[in-house]
């Protein structure tokens, strides 16, 4: 067993996070003031709720836009794991910049998945041009009801006339372009909307103006804010995909962003487990290390294994995109719904080793701590609240669980090494149909477990633990496919149903999680593989499936927190892949 | 498009599709119109996926997820998904 761990024993081959240490590396360490994206800087803009251009400028000239362009396109969207660490980076200094960066994945999304080539070659431009593209698509009165919006499309000669208000919209001011959901048929119903691609730098000004910017709890630089138009004239070539495709559409495109959402999470979980772990490190009580407080341990491991498991959700999530396309509707609707609150929660539970000073908003670290709890939060709000996935699971349960098995080969979505297919947009679907590759993969997991008896790599103990998880991910399987059957509706909004699709998704996550480690562990550096963290992340995964188990301290604590002492000490970003970060400037 | 590979009568799928619509919408199915949009007995467009899973277990075979969309009454739906299976039959 390894246990002194140099600098090069974290390094990671995978190629496809070099752009985000090339990226961390220019961002600088968030304690170099001077750097636009410094947590001294990015405090400055949220306390003056302020527009983040310095930083937006920065990005612009280090190219981040390019990755919101498909490489078909002429852009660098190769591989979508690669550009949710780049998401996740960036989240990690400020949740509103990073917001206002990626608003254009979601608002050009559906032209790459629908629109006609003239409108694709348009929105590659602009976004190369560094202009913005917000998506509206909620208003005031309907919340995420899509068949309740009012705003509406009136055929005239040559184009539409857009008539109503989007709000609370991301970027509805500041950027150059507005993917807009409009009613098409006034009889509305599933086909009675449609989308347009509403360039605001040529609309005439006499027909929309911006609504003011919404206060908020957090992310206060962000521009929140919203859209009204009065006859507004567009062409027909505004028109994204066929009429009445609006509704089809926009959930489709929300499956990208939905999971580009799990990054976003992800990056807020990383700095406030970065500063707590500095605060345990550098303060001392009663004579010690705060770090030398078993509870504090216990807090600090479990943060580090829960967001590991979060980070397999995530990045199988965006590799699944490429691999199962017509699974996203389920793996999206799991990253949105899981990894925000576990991130919540374990911001939540990290603010216990602060103690006041998780309260105070301009000490250590410049007081990033609060504002992370704060921006956070919005993150399980906003592209379909917790709630709306976790119905969008539901509706699909009964299917789910009948056993299917997805014709394809999933391997490539949990082996880290290997080659991703294209994006293929055309395949997304509304459903699943029944197959989710990560759940299908639970049954073979026990067998490729029981295959490393005996190697080195996997200290006995852990080994057995493992299976004893992987089976216990399997009783509840069954558990849940019984309660489901028992359940007289799962598709209904019900408490009931929502609690069952939360279950599917803890049960994804294990399998995932576990899937992910069994077939990239070879490339990943002996902690990582040696599993003791996903021992300790699924035992708590498992928690969460049977509330009622006895709480015991885990024999993996000292070492998962050796290594996250270790990765801090490093630079090292807390990951499965420990992505190299700018080293801390010497003070 | 995916075809239904099970052969059934418009009269049976009408059937299968009022019952479960009144389940859906907690009704006895003889308050169930054939004639009436999907909509009108609660079905929103994401609880339609479901019956959409239902129906693609009942006709083993899949079927795009906006079926209930475009075919928006029980009425148009039965006509539609029987005039496919028999094309099927044909050609197979």
């Amino acid at each position: 067993m390894q246990t002194a761990r140099t600098e090069e024993s974290h390094a990671t081959a995978l190629p496809q996070f070099a752009a985000a240490e090339a990226f961390d590396l220019a961002m600088g360490h968030p304690l170099e003031g001077a750097r636009p994206l410094s947590f001294q800087q990015v405090m400055a803009l949220d306390e003056g709720e302020t527009y983040p251009r310095a930083p937006l400028s920065f990005l612009k000239e280090w190219g981040f836009q390019q990755y919101h362009i498909p490489v078909a396109h002429g852009g660098k969207l190769a591989a979508y794991d690669e550009f949710m660490m780049l998401v996740r980076l960036l989240a990690g200094r400020d949740l509103s910049t990073a917001v206002a960066a990626n608003i254009t994945l979601l608002g050009g999304v559906t032209t790459w998945v629908a629109g006609t080539a003239e409108q694709k070659e348009r929105v590659a431009q602009w976004i190369a041009q560094g202009k913005h593209i917000s998506f509206g698509l909620t208003e005031q009165n309907h919340g995420s009801d899509l068949v309740a919006n009012r705003l509406c499309a009136e055929k005239v000669d040559g184009g539409w006339l857009l008539t109503g208000e989007k709000w609370p919209i991301g970027d509805a001011t500041q950027s150059s372009a507005m993917t807009v959901y409009a009613r098409t048929d006034e009889r509305g119903g599933p086909r009675g909307f449609s989308l347009f691609l509403v360039d605001k730098e040529t609309i005439d000004p006499q027909t929309w103006r911006p609504l003011p910017k919404i206060p908020t709890l957090g992310m206060r630089a962000s521009d929140v804010s919203g859209i009204a138009f009065d006859r507004c004239f567009v062409p027909d070539s505004a028109l994204i995909g066929p009429l009445g495709a609006g509704i089809e559409l926009a959930l489709k495109g929300l499956q990208l962003s939905r999971t580009m959402c799990g990054g976003l999470a992800m990056g807020a979980g990383d700095t406030a487990l970065r500063v707590v772990t500095d605060f345990a490190l550098t303060r001392r009580l009663y004579g010690s290390p705060v770090l030398a407080i078993p509870h504090v341990q216990s807090t600090l491991a479990e943060a580090f294994a829960d967001l590991l498991i979060a980070e397999c959700v995530t990045i199988t999530g965006a590799r699944a995109l490429h691999v199962v396309p017509d699974q996203l509707s389920v793996w999206s609707a799991i990253v949105k719904y899981l990894v925000p609150v576990t991130v919540e929660e374990t911001i939540r539970r990290l603010s216990v080793v602060l103690g006041a000073r998780y309260f105070l908003r301009d000490t250590h670290w410049e007081g990033i701590f609060q504002k992370t709890y704060r921006d956070s939060g919005i993150v399980s709000v906003f592209e379909g609240s917790t709630v709306v996935q976790l119905h969008a699971l539901a509706v699909q349960l009964r299917q789910l669980l009948s056993g299917r098995k997805a014709p394809v080969d999933a391997t490539p979505i949990f082996d880290l090494s290997a080659p991703l297919p294209g994006l293929q947009l055309s395949r997304l679907d509304l459903t699943a149909h029944g197959h989710d590759s990560a759940i299908a993969s639970l049954g073979h997991l026990e067998e490729a477990l029981a295959a490393l008896n005996g190697d080195p790599s996997v200290e006995p103990a852990c080994l057995q633990d493992l299976l004893a998880h992987a089976r216990a991910l399997q009783a509840e399987l069954g558990a849940l496919k019984q309660d489901v059957d028992a359940c007289a509706n799962p598709g209904e909004r019900s408490a009931e149903a929502f609690d069952l699709a939360r279950r599917f998704a803890l049960i994804h996550a294990g399998a995932a999680a576990l899937a992910l480690w069994l077939h990239s562990r070879r490339n990943l550096d002996a902690f990582m593989a040696g599993g003791q963290w996903l021992a300790l992340g699924l035992q708590r995964v498992l928690a969460q499936l049977r509330p009622s188990a006895v709480r015991r301290t885990s024999p993996w604590v000292k070492p998962v927190l050796d290594a996250l002492v270790s990765l801090h000490e490093h630079d090292r970003l807390f990951s499965v892949t420990p992505v190299q970060l700018a080293a801390k400037p010497v003070s | 498009m995916q075809l239904p590979s099970r052969s059934a009568s418009v009269e049976t799928i009408q059937s299968w599709l009022v019952l479960q619509v009144a389940s859906h919408a907690k009704v006895d199915p003889t308050e169930i119109d054939i004639l009436e949009p999907f909509s009108r007995y609660g079905l929103d467009s994401l609880s339609s996926v479901t019956l959409v899973a239902n129906l693609e277990s009942w006709l083993e075979n899949p079927l795009p997820a906006t079926l209930f969309w475009d075919y928006p009454t029980i009425e148009d739906l039965a006509r539609y998904l029987a005039a496919e299976a028999a094309s099927l039959n044909s050609v197979g």
